[in-house]
């Protein structure tokens, strides 16, 4: 039971909490007719604003006339026209005004002018940062990132040009250009996309998602699974060859489809992986894609690939690969929830002999935004066996084995085209020992 | 009697939160999506703007290429489409353009317009152009699909 206190007003007892209740609603109303009166301060600042624009744009008027009469005055003196002056000056008119606009058939001409010479779009994207460690030979030190020129060219309405081309630091110190990728893509519609050239291999998720770049990316790096072969990747993430893409008429469901055809990989040691050039064998690799981002749900994505290939190395024993993934994530301006796993399934044994080896991966990952600060988690986890006749000999490339470990960091944007991470990793390893390791990271974007 | 006080403030609370909500509301500028006269386009969902905004449905049912088009950074109408069609902000909506060219999803972000009179002059003269302008800017030249917010 409530204690009740004797209070008197204007000769009434009230309880206490209908005097607290009481207050804190008069005090809700107190702040509602703040926000309302700052409301309508607003509306009346904005008013006050739009009527000078209005006064403004009728004195721009006036002059806008005075010279189209001094311009005839001129032209008449001249016997030619100068019809770009008055366009100009419209062009540069403020926003929000009732000037008369440039007439469709200037704007028209302006559309033919711009589509007559094919335009190429450069984009920048790189990072930097510092590294400490406690891994055996390694040692703590700055270092660049990848340096990344992002090119995008449109040649007719339907054909346009992708091109990416890396400089990426090496560990003997030099500096390595790469063409990331390459590709002529023609889109016919929604439904039916192709391209030719080198492009990211649409095997799971995150390979498409977010390329190279490291600043579209939450964390400072990538999945083991999705590691580029320069840092001890292993699958094919890279291809040269033709792909295919498009939407498939489904209503809400949102399925789309990615059908590829290409060289493959080269697991060799000292061979680049992708096979730019030439391919070891006539067989060539097959991906299929299939992913759902369901209308009712914005930001949800699921999906799976199946990846083929049949790998030729110099001892002229051949090996099936096939390569599974699934995913679902979620993103959204708050939050990003990602999860993947592959299978990855190898036929033939070192010795050629008849045998299968399946290799199993998976990562988590997930971050929330608070303003420009973004805390996330991921653990990745990767398990290739010690006869795995690719991943686990040392003469078909690095050895994969059990990799696994959490990362935990903090992402913080400082403007929309720069960020600052912080990450913190713990790396097992089978056969090595565990190692710490802290590193920090400036991306950017322009 | 305690409950019963307890609902009725609560009741209060919300009135005064709805109250609130419609003054924000009413302070946004009222937008029209547009599209050139010509256009048979029928009325839009916001799911359908936000799909041809977004660069997800990037043709006409013909076949012809969208062009979207924005009016510049920082103007009203932009923060209505902003917020009804993307549901994003400033920042979030440069980003998304980012990616989406890096990833090859659209071919190049919408085109910046400086002013309304631009707009309209584009909207006229593109057949396959899709806008938008405030409801005291729309006039005979062009064809509304969608009122917002």
């Amino acid at each position: 039971m409530p204690n009740f206190v004797k209070d008197t007003v204007k000769g009434r007892r009230f309880p206490r909490h209908v005097l607290v209740y009481g207050g804190a609603l008069a005090l809700l109303l107190a702040l509602n007719q703040t926000v309302t009166a700052s409301a309508y301060a607003d509306d009346q600042a904005q008013a006050d604003e739009r009527e000078v624009l209005r006064r403004m744009n009728e004195q721009i008027q006036e002059l806008q006339a005075k010279v189209k009469e001094l311009e005839a005055r001129l032209n008449d003196v001249k016997g030619g026209t100068s019809p770009g002056a008055v366009e100009s000056s419209a062009a540069r008119s403020a926003p929000g005004e009732v000037t008369p606009p440039p007439t469709p058939s200037s704007a028209v001409q302006e559309s033919q002018d711009n589509s007559s010479v094919p335009s190429v779009k450069l984009r920048m994207f790189g990072d930097v940062g510092y590294e400490v460690s406690d891994q055996k030979g390694e040692t703590n030190s700055f270092h660049i990132g990848t340096l990344d020129l992002f090119m995008t060219g449109v040649l007719t309405d339907r054909v346009s040009v992708l091109g990416e081309v890396l400089f990426t630091p090496l560990k003997d110190n030099s500096i390595g250009l790469d063409v990331e990728r390459l590709l002529l893509q023609y889109k016919q519609n929604d439904h039916f996309s192709f391209a030719i050239g080198r492009y990211h291999t649409a095997i799971g998720y995150y390979n498409t998602a977010f390329h190279q770049g490291a600043w579209f990316q939450t964390a400072i790096d990538r999945p083991f699974m999705y590691a580029f072969d320069d840092q001890g990747g292993f699958l094919p993430l890279q291809e040269v060859g033709v792909t295919v893409s498009g939407q498939v008429p489904s209503g809400n469901l949102g399925l789309n489809y990615v059908a590829e055809i290409g060289n493959g990989r080269a697991h060799a040691l000292g061979s680049d992986p992708a096979q730019n050039f030439q391919d070891t064998n006539n067989g060539k690799s097959f991906n299929f894609a299939v992913f759902a981002r369901p209308r009712e749900t914005p930001g949800l994505e699921a999906g799976f690939s199946t990846y083929h290939d049949k790998l030729t190395f110099s001892d002229n024993i051949n090996h099936g690969e096939l390569i599974s993934t699934a995913y679902v994530v979620y993103t959204s301006s708050n939050y990003e929830f990602l999860n993947e796993a592959m299978l990855v399934r190898h036929s033939g044994s070192i010795t050629g002999a008849p045998g299968i080896f399946h290799t199993s991966g998976f990562y988590t990952q997930f971050s929330r935004r608070f303003g420009k600060y973004r805390p996330y988690f991921r653990y990745s986890y990767v398990n290739a066996g010690v006869r795995e006749p690719i991943y686990g000999d040392p003469a078909d490339g690095p050895i994969v084995g059990r990799r696994n470990g959490p990362s935990l960091g903090l992402r913080y944007d400082l403007n929309d085209h720069a960020a600052f991470k912080l990450q913190y990793d713990y790396l097992s390893q089978r056969g090595q020992k565990s190692f710490n390791a802290l590193e920090t990271q400036f991306s950017f974007a322009f | 009697m305690h409950k019963g006080i307890l609902l009725t403030i609560l009741a209060l609370a919300l009135m005064v939160s709805c109250l609130r909500l419609l003054t924000v509301s009413a302070a946004l500028e009222e937008v029209d999506v547009v599209v050139n006269k010509s256009n048979d386009l029928a009325p839009l969902s916001r799911e359908e703007a936000r799909r041809i905004f977004m660069g997800d449905k990037s043709s006409w049912r013909g076949g012809k290429r969208i062009t979207v088009l924005m009016l510049a950074p920082d103007q009203p109408e932009r923060v209505v489409i902003l917020q009804a069609v993307f549901k994003m902000n400033e920042s979030e909506y440069t980003k998304y353009f980012l990616q989406a060219a890096f990833t090859g999803h659209v071919l190049a972000a919408p085109r910046d317009l400086p002013s309304a009179a631009q707009m309209k002059a584009h909207l006229a003269a593109n057949p396959n152009a899709i806008g938008y302008l405030r409801k005291e800017d729309v006039d005979d030249g062009v064809k509304v699909v969608l009122k917002l917010p």
